[in-house]
Parts: structure tokens; sequence; C-alpha cells
């Protein structure tokens, strides 16, 4: 009995640890887009504030 | 405190007060660049991403009494402030080469709103016009001004030199006690970084409805910035009241 338990339990961990893996990668690139996008946005001209506390109009 | 020995206040004065009072003056000296903060959202498909941007700058607002005879400050007062302003971005991933630096592309940008925080002044609508209605903009409590959005290409376009008239509603539950208890100011330019124009609004009739006109520069540039900005007027006449502004910042084109 207990050995059937085993036979089943390996599997499903193995596709757990699978699983899990594949969601941290999934979320890492998340991550490096959206820095990637907050760097296009920081750079970006038509953040107009820039120059507000200077000469600027 | 002797400000015309202050360039960077003196400059600030010139920057944000240019009416010509002979006793008073007024103006921001800021602190340190703004510090920023930029929130992105993401679609499901990741295709599209929706950016806000926040930006926050502290400095203290200072009010200068001119001894005019003598040529000198009679008395100033420095109050700290902490001002807020927010903007937003669409991207969008336009090309599929594997490189985000080059497939997004921010493709339009919303209106900025700034205000000292604590404030209660607020402007709730604002229209420019010439022969037709050029810019009409209208605001609410969830900052719904801040979901119109300009494209590249599809910024307002005033035509150079052409005279605009400026209406301006603003919202105040406690006013200085003045009629009006607000100065409401618009501020234009050739390009960012560059020469700036300024002009008074009125309220002749003191109902929180200003009005004014704009003369329009002839430059051809590719984005020019215009201002509104209102303040009550006890952020400068009452010493213990804190800044209490805002203003509207948005793009603009000149055409021939």
């Amino acid at each position: 009995m207990s050995k059937r338990i085993w036979l089943f339990m390996i599997p499903l961990f193995i596709t757990g640890v699978f699983l899990a893996s594949c969601e941290n990668t999934t979320s890492a690139d998340e991550d490096e887009l959206i820095s990637i996008l907050k760097e296009i946005v920081e750079a970006d001209s038509t953040i107009m504030l820039d120059g507000l506390d200077d000469d600027g109009a | 405190m002797e400000y015309s020995d202050d360039p960077g206040l003196a400059k600030d004065l010139a920057d944000t007060f240019p009416i010509s009072f002979q006793l008073v003056r007024f103006g921001r000296k800021l602190n340190s660049n703004p510090i920023r903060e930029v929130n992105i959202e993401l679609n499901e498909e990741e295709t599209e991403a929706l950016a806000e941007i926040t930006s926050t700058r502290t400095g203290y607002f200072v009010v200068v009494l001119r001894d005019t005879v003598n040529h000198t400050i009679a008395d100033s007062v420095w109050k700290p402030f902490t001002e807020i302003a927010k903007q937003k971005l669409k991207l969008e991933k336009k090309f599929d080469t594997g490189n985000p630096r080059r497939d997004w592309k921010v493709t339009a940008f919303s209106p900025i709103i700034a205000r000292t925080v604590g404030n209660t002044i607020e402007i709730t609508d604002l229209s420019l016009k010439k022969d037709t209605v050029v810019v009409n903009f209208a605001n609410d409590e969830a900052d719904s001004l801040l979901d119109h959005f300009f494209g590249r290409n599809d910024y307002p376009a005033l035509k150079a030199n052409g005279l605009y008239r400026v209406e301006m509603g603003v919202s105040n539950p406690d006013p200085f006690f003045q009629n009006p208890g607000e100065l409401a100011m618009v501020h234009y330019g050739i390009r960012k970084g560059l020469l700036k124009r300024r002009r008074p609004l009125y309220d002749p009739e003191n109902d929180d409805s200003f009005i004014g006109g704009v003369h329009l520069h002839g430059h051809r540039s590719h984005i020019c910035r215009v201002f509104f900005d209102v303040i009550d007027l006890a952020s400068i006449f009452d010493t213990d009241a804190p800044l209490n502004s805002t203003y509207w910042v948005f793009p603009y084109r000149v055409k021939r």
C-alpha cells in the first residue's frame, strides 16, 4: 500500500516542482519587462514635468 | 534674506509671479530634483501597458515684503511645501524583435495634474477657444482628466500668433476673504526649457470663473507646454496658511 502511495506521490512532486519553476520564470520575465518599460517611460520626452522649476514654461 | 542675491529664488519669483506688485512678491524655492515613481500595469497579452508617473517635489514657498523706499526686504516668510504631480502614459508593443527596449513605444500621454499636499483648491474645467473651441477639459474627484490621452501626433494645434480666449473654472471651498480669493495664471512657452509668457486670468464676477486672453507666439516647435495654475491668496497674505495651489499642464503645437 505504501509503495503505491510513493508511486503516486513522486510524479506529483516532480510535476509540482516543474510547474513552480515555470511560474517563477514567467514572473521574472514580467518583472524584467516592467523594469524596462519604466526605463522607457522615464527616458521619454513626453514626460513634461521636467523643467517646471527652471526657465521653461 | 535678500532675494536679489539668490539667483535661484529670483528666477523662481520671476517664473511664478510676473504680476508687478510693488510690495509683495512670492515664489517657490525647490529643495532638490523631484522624486519620481512609475507604476506600470501590463495587459494580459503583454502588448499594451499603462504607466502612471508620480513626481513629488519639496521646497519652500517664499513670500517677501519689499521696502520700496530703502530697496530692501522688510519681511519674509518661508513655508515648506510638498507638491505631487501625476501623469499617465500609454505604451504599446509595436515590434517583436525580442528586445523590449526597441519593441515598446510610448504612444500617448495625459495632461499633468499637480497639487500641493493638503490642498483644497481645484481647477474644475478649462477651455481654450479662438473661432472654435480648441481645448475643453474637465476634471472630477476621480481625476478622470488623467484618462484623457493625447497621441503623439494629435495634441492640440494652435495657430501661430493667434489670440485665444481662456476660461477656467475653479473650486475653492474656503477662499481668502479678498474678491476674488485666488490668483489664476496661464504660462506658456516656445518649447520645453525655453521662454515662457505669462498672463493673469481674471474673475470679474467673483464666481470662480476665470477668463483671459493668450496671444500665442509664432515660433514653430515640435512640442510646447501650457500651464494653468491657481493659488489661494491666503498662501501669500496669511502667514500661518500653507501653500494651497494646483496646476494643469498639457502640450500643444503651433501651426502657421
